[in-house]
């Protein structure tokens, strides 16, 4: 069994996740295999994980869900909703931040912002 | 073939996440691990395989339990807060049953009485029809209440202490209410009143009466809360280190 990498849990999920959405609508699965495709694997964690994730969005109103049957599969496809795209917004530019902090602190530079 | 998230399903209803919640992330989970047993196969793994392999990728019980369990606000009322949810919920409902029923008492003499000399007299049918009426009141709904309380804690798998006492407290209130309604047959103003022994000692049931009422209601609620509660495995450990597995 693969081990679960804990720091997927740290707010890091909503941001992939808002990220993907903002592009299309999508479902969970599909979800996952894109976060893995485009972060070469990157993210090591249990896939069924990414369903609390959705559904807590949805509950705080960035996210909505529907039910579509496409090619004879019913699925639950999720979509970004206005709060969604404001959450994201702030999320990026905290992340961005903080790793740019990161970054001028591994390279000994010294960063004018705080985070 | 097992299904694969039983153990989940009762782990997270264990610690007091919502039922419709972990019925949504289970059939999500379903539909997550169809796909990747097709993925499997179609990369040329055998049926078998296809299977563990999935299951290998949707993540362990507890991972997906841990998930889940982060959000305090999955969980339902009931689970958060016994104590008011199923009182409240019992003793709300008994009052709602009694308040529907002296508006439909009240409504049938409106609507289909007649003036006399001044007053509202009440149809013919009225007197006989309020006595089943009554009856359900004082011995149907309060049973029903406490079935639908049983269901209800036996499908969220939630200890036993505060569906018990909502029981209790919803046989000693329900069975023991007295309802009486004065039809006139002459012109003269009528009523319709609701009391309990508990406080008012006067009204006409004895204390001997009233006790075998108490308890013949609970005896009506437990039979089918004690089945209700052995289908849905009851809240004993699911194993021996009382985890649950994924498959």
């Amino acid at each position: 069994m693969r081990q679960s990498n804990p720091n997927f849990m740290n707010g890091v999920p909503e941001l992939l996740i808002l990220s993907l959405l903002a592009r299309r609508e999508m479902y969970g699965y599909e979800m996952v295999q894109a976060l893995r495709m485009r972060s070469d694997a990157m993210f090591n964690f249990g896939e069924g994980v990414v369903y609390p994730v959705l559904h807590g969005l949805e509950k705080d109103g960035a996210l909505t869900a529907r039910r579509k049957t496409v090619a004879g599969r019913s699925r639950v496809y999720y979509a970004l909703t206005p709060v969604g795209s404001q959450r994201l917004d702030g999320m990026a530019r905290d992340w961005s931040r903080l790793t740019d902090a990161i970054r001028g602190f591994l390279t000994d530079e010294p960063h004018a912002e705080t985070v | 073939m097992p299904k694969p998230f039983e153990g989940l399903r009762r782990q997270l209803l264990e610690a007091g996440v919502a039922p419709s919640q972990v019925g949504r992330y289970l059939n999500e989970l379903e539909d997550h691990l169809d796909d990747l047993v097709e993925a499997a196969l179609s990369a040329g793994t055998s049926a078998d395989e296809a299977r563990v392999v999935a299951l290998g990728r949707i993540g362990s019980a507890e991972t997906l339990a841990g998930a889940m369990l982060v959000r305090p606000d999955f969980r339902s009322w009931s689970a958060r807060a016994p104590w008011l949810v199923l009182p409240g919920f019992a003793l709300l409902a008994l009052a709602g049953g009694y308040i529907l029923s002296m508006l439909f008492l009240v409504g049938a003499v409106r609507g289909f009485g007649t003036v006399t000399a001044g007053h509202m007299m009440p149809p013919g049918w009225l007197p006989g029809s309020s006595r089943p009426l009554f009856g359900f009141d004082r011995f149907a709904l309060p049973v029903l209440i406490g079935w639908c309380i049983a269901f209800a804690a036996a499908r969220q798998r939630l200890s036993l202490t505060w569906p018990l006492a909502s029981m209790i407290a919803v046989a000693v209130v329900g069975a023991g209410l007295v309802f009486s309604a004065d039809w006139p047959a002459t012109p003269r103003h009528w009523e319709i009143s609701v009391g309990t022994p508990l406080f008012d000692p006067t009204l006409s049931i004895g204390w001997a009466e009233y006790a075998s009422s108490v308890l013949g209601t609970l005896l009506c609620m437990l039979v089918p809360a004690g089945i209700a509660i052995r289908m849905h495995g009851g809240s004993a450990p699911i194993d021996p280190e009382g985890r649950s597995k994924c498959v």
